[in-house]
């Protein structure tokens, strides 16, 4: 069922600049749901609009099928975490976490025992005398999450709330927010930039790029089948290779080769082919060849940048082959996987396959 | 960001706060406009406009153009040495270390005292039998004038106890601003070997000319609205030798009730104070440096 | 190298700490001369350490002029006036910062202009706005008449300027009304800037003359400054009433120096960031 849910959403600034023109998301209840894009895509504003924070110019916004444009952020029973934290700097961390609840007119001993569950469930019990000032970016963070949590608020938001934090840090918060949502079964939505981010915790993804959806879906759907070129080269580290293929007598070619390509439709001249680099793999035999330029040397595996003609192209090798600069290397492609796009319109092109 | 309140809330937040400051600023700067258009004279409950009568009849008065000559020479001969004065103190400050604090605050004592208690206590210092000034000056073999009686030593009375108030207060903000140039500066001027002089003229006060600006402002209509220490030190005179503009505004407001020609001269100070501030941040365009 | 640098820290110290004395050597003088007797005066009235002490000068003073009175009337007026004015500057620089409306800006400018309006342009129409109000010589017109402070206002909007906008969104998100994140968020970040505020207000309401002489003119309902001019001018400038004018003056002047030495390193706090930019 879905618990949020826009429709036809514009967002106009005073000064005329457009951020969404038609809009439409929803958002299913109970799942974990990543709205990932560059910065400046529009996904901070979404979320602020979802928490009554920022007002649309048109559209319907609807929670719980209700319709809720005009319904301000304190009525909307939301519960929203902040990439700053935006923790209160003059209140103890128990203050801060029940500070929902008293707000919202909750007894004391009430505030009182949530608090103190929110608090076991993050790690926290130690420090709830303490100022925010006192704590490290972790625990602040956890702080703010606290402050959501208590709120047994039916919908999390989620703003970049790991970007000020260290890479291993962030690793370490991601299990844990992927728990915290089991153990919750509470709609989260989760805005970031970090496709990492994206891919390890959401239930469904939704791509977003200068103020249009480019593909809802699982990780997987949108990691194995990008929608268009946007999201292949923006999911995935390295991004997926986009190879350019024209017609040469019916047939298209790459490097002077014919693909076996079927299904294209007859008027489509060139077309892009959509490969991972763990999609390509060394081989021998044949007569695709690539000139190394670079290895990245990633521990377990291997990524071999080079080109093949003038278009780069990057594989991964788990082997522990050693290649070298100007060396040439024959390509196998995995054809289990068809990813076809077309140049102009950049949308992947369904009924393309690999014979 | 910024909401859009609901009507009642704007309300709350505006509308109990302002009332004050619509009754007893915004309103009376309106009616006094108005007022000096009139001849109302405070008892009679006729009056008749007059046009512009009140200011021709001003501009034209002897006590207004003596008032004008008066305020300036007090306005410049205050205010340019309290804050040269005060930039100084605070150079000399900032070299100081574990004794910094407490030498500031004896400068700034001064600003936390009532004007008219301290203004008491200056008559008598310039008092020429039992006054220490001209004992001092005696024993120094120094003129000593008589201070409240001669119009020309009467008005630097009034100067010397304004400066006394304020040059500790600016050494203050010079002393702040001057902390907060960054080190790296003079270490830059240091390897430049620019002499204690060049390092003045050519760090200091660039960086520290906002604070000069504010002063400036600030210590201009501190100077058109001195009242205080007049009243208490010479009353205006002698022979209205210290009578600036503020103090002529009194004498025809609240002695002779001349209401039109009192709220005629309050707004020629509002348009000289509005003047002088817009030419000092006009002039700060070209030579202050945030 | 070191020597040198010492010697000259010595000079400047000893020049700097000249000029202290003499800035607060009309203060000291004047606590001197409260307790000196006429003869000590005329004798020699540099001399800082008196003959002996004559603590009758006060005595003499408070019975001339009703001095506690007077402070006790400055004391509670000012106290309402810097709570009140706190009050409501904290509110519209809230609404200044918090809140977009029609006339924000046109609000903006005209606070920013009240700022540099001589206060001299007002008075007229005041005194009789107080007349109608029939509140002339009373505590509570002087009271209400000062309840607009534009650099308070000017202040805080600075610093609530200054208050990241996710604690306050964080709040409304909480369930917040705009009153509690002003009151519960906003103005305890903001403890300091408030501090200061009241400091400086409290040093010019207590001081202030000009205004309360105009509107004041019975005894009992004097504040300090106007009691202590009438007081003074009431003596004349005879010297032999020197000691008791001080002594006198002494009473109005030592409830601001206590303040100022218990709370000096707030004051010269306050003062320093109170330069209010446009």
């Amino acid at each position: 069922m879905a618990i949020i849910e826009l429709k036809h959403v514009r967002k106009q600034y005073d000064k005329g600049e457009t951020i969404f023109n038609d809009l439409n998301l929803s958002i299913q209840e109970g799942d974990f749901t990543v709205i990932v894009g560059p910065s400046g895509c529009g996904k901070s504003t979404l979320l602020r609009i979802m928490a009554g924070l920022e007002q649309v110019s048109g559209g319907e916004i609807y929670i719980a099928d209700k319709l809720e444009n005009d319904v301000p952020a304190k009525k909307r029973n939301i519960a929203m975490v902040f990439q700053n934290y935006a923790l209160y700097p003059h209140m103890t961390v128990a203050k801060n976490i029940g500070f929902g609840l008293k707000m919202r007119g909750a007894k004391k001993a009430v505030i009182k025992e949530k608090v103190q569950n929110a608090a076991e469930m993050l790690d926290l019990t130690a420090y709830l005398d303490k100022y925010p000032a006192d704590l490290s970016g972790g625990q602040m963070q956890r702080v703010a999450l606290g402050r959501a949590i208590v709120r047994d608020s039916k919908i999390y938001l989620m703003d970049e709330p790991l970007s000020n934090l260290d890479a291993k840090l962030r690793a370490t918060m991601r299990v844990e927010l992927t728990k915290l949502h089991r153990q919750m079964q509470a709609t989260t939505v989760y805005v970031t930039h970090d496709q990492t981010e994206a891919m390890t915790m959401a239930d469904r993804i939704i791509v977003l790029y200068e103020g249009v959806i480019q593909q809802t879906g699982t990780a997987d759907e949108i990691y194995t089948h990008p929608a268009n070129t946007f999201v292949a080269s923006f999911i995935g580290i390295p991004p997926m290779n986009l190879l350019q293929a024209s017609r040469q007598d019916g047939e298209f070619c790459l490097a002077g080769q014919p693909l076996n390509i079927s299904k294209v439709p007859a008027d489509q001249t060139d077309l892009i082919i959509g490969l991972r680099p763990e999609d390509i793999s060394p081989t021998f035999d044949s007569p695709i060849a690539m000139t190394v330029d670079v290895v990245e040397n990633m521990g377990a595996d291997q990524y071999v940048h080079g080109t093949l003609g003038a278009q780069p192209i990057v594989f991964r090798d788990s082997s522990h082959t050693h290649y070298h600069q100007g060396q040439s290397v024959g390509l196998h492609f995995n054809r289990h996987i068809s990813n076809f796009y077309d140049p102009q319109t950049t949308q992947r092109l369904e009924e393309a396959t690999w014979q | 960001m910024a909401i859009k309140p609901n009507k009642w809330t704007l309300l709350l937040f505006l509308a109990i706060p302002l009332i004050p400051l619509a009754v007893f600023w915004i309103f009376p700067l309106l009616v006094s406009i108005w007022l000096s258009f009139t001849d109302w004279d405070y008892i009679s409950p006729t009056f008749h406009y007059v046009g512009l009568n009140n200011y021709t009849q001003l501009l034209s008065s002897h006590d207004f153009q003596a008032a004008v000559g008066h305020t300036l020479y007090y306005t410049v001969f205050s205010v340019i040495p309290i804050i040269v004065i005060g930039f100084l103190l605070a150079v000399l400050l900032n070299r100081l270390k574990y004794t910094y604090k407490f030498i500031q605050s004896l400068l700034f004592a001064p600003w936390v005292t009532p004007m008219i208690g301290m203004a008491i206590v200056w008559s008598w210092i310039f008092n020429s039998q039992i006054g220490p000034l001209n004992q001092v000056l005696h024993a120094l073999h120094l003129p000593a004038p008589q201070w409240l009686s001669n119009p020309q030593a009467a008005m630097w009375t009034i100067i010397i106890v304004t400066i006394w108030k304020n040059v500790g207060w600016a050494a203050l903000f010079y002393g702040d601003a001057i902390s907060k140039i960054p080190r790296s500066l003079f270490e830059a001027a240091d390897v430049e070997s620019l002499s204690i002089w060049q390092k003045i003229t050519h760090v200091l006060i660039p960086l520290v000319s906002p604070t000069t600006l504010f002063l400036f402002i600030v210590e201009i209509l501190d100077c058109l609205q001195a009242y205080d220490q007049i009243t208490v030190l010479t009353q205006g005179g002698p022979a209205g030798a210290t009578r600036t503009l503020l103090y002529l505004y009194y004498e025809l407001g609240f002695k002779q009730f001349q209401m039109g020609s009192a709220t005629a001269l309050s707004i020629v100070i509002l348009v000289v104070a509005a003047i002088l501030s817009f030419i000092a941040i006009r002039l700060s365009r070209h030579h202050v440096y945030y | 190298m070191k020597h040198m640098e010492r010697i000259q820290r010595l000079v400047i110290f000893t020049i700097l700490l000249l000029c202290g004395v003499l800035m607060v050597y009309p203060m000291i003088w004047m606590l001197v001369s409260s307790v000196k007797s006429t003869s000590d005066v005329f004798s020699d009235s540099l001399r800082l350490i008196p003959t002996a002490f004559h603590w009758e000068n006060f005595a003499n003073a408070l019975a001339a002029a009703p001095f506690l009175t007077y402070l006790w009337n400055s004391t509670w007026t000012t106290t309402i006036i810097v709570v009140l004015q706190l009050l409501f500057a904290s509110m519209v620089a809230y609404a200044l910062t918090q809140f977009e409306f029609f006339g924000r800006r046109g609000l903006f400018a005209i606070i920013l202009g009240t700022y540099m309006l001589p206060s001299a342009t007002t008075y007229i129409p005041s005194y009789v706005i107080l007349g109608k109000l029939n509140l002339l010589n009373s505590l509570w017109g002087l009271v209400i008449s000062n309840l607009a402070n534009v650099f308070s206002i000017l202040l805080l909007r600075q610093a609530f300027l200054k208050v990241p906008k996710e604690v306050i969104e964080a709040a409304r998100s909480d369930g917040a009304s705009e009153w509690s994140i002003l009151w519960r968020i906003v103005v305890p970040m903001n403890r300091n800037t408030l501090l200061n505020a009241a400091l400086i207000s409290f040093v010019g309401s207590f001081n202030d003359y000009l205004w309360p002489s105009l509107i004041l003119n019975d005894k009992h309902n004097m504040v300090i400054s106007v009691g202590l001019n009438q007081f003074s001018n009431s003596l004349g400038s005879f010297e032999k009433s020197f000691p008791i004018v001080m002594a006198g003056t002494a009473l109005a002047v030592i409830p601001l120096i206590v303040v100022y030495v218990i709370l000096q390193r707030y004051f010269v706090h306050s003062v320093q960031t109170a330069s209010v930019k446009g």
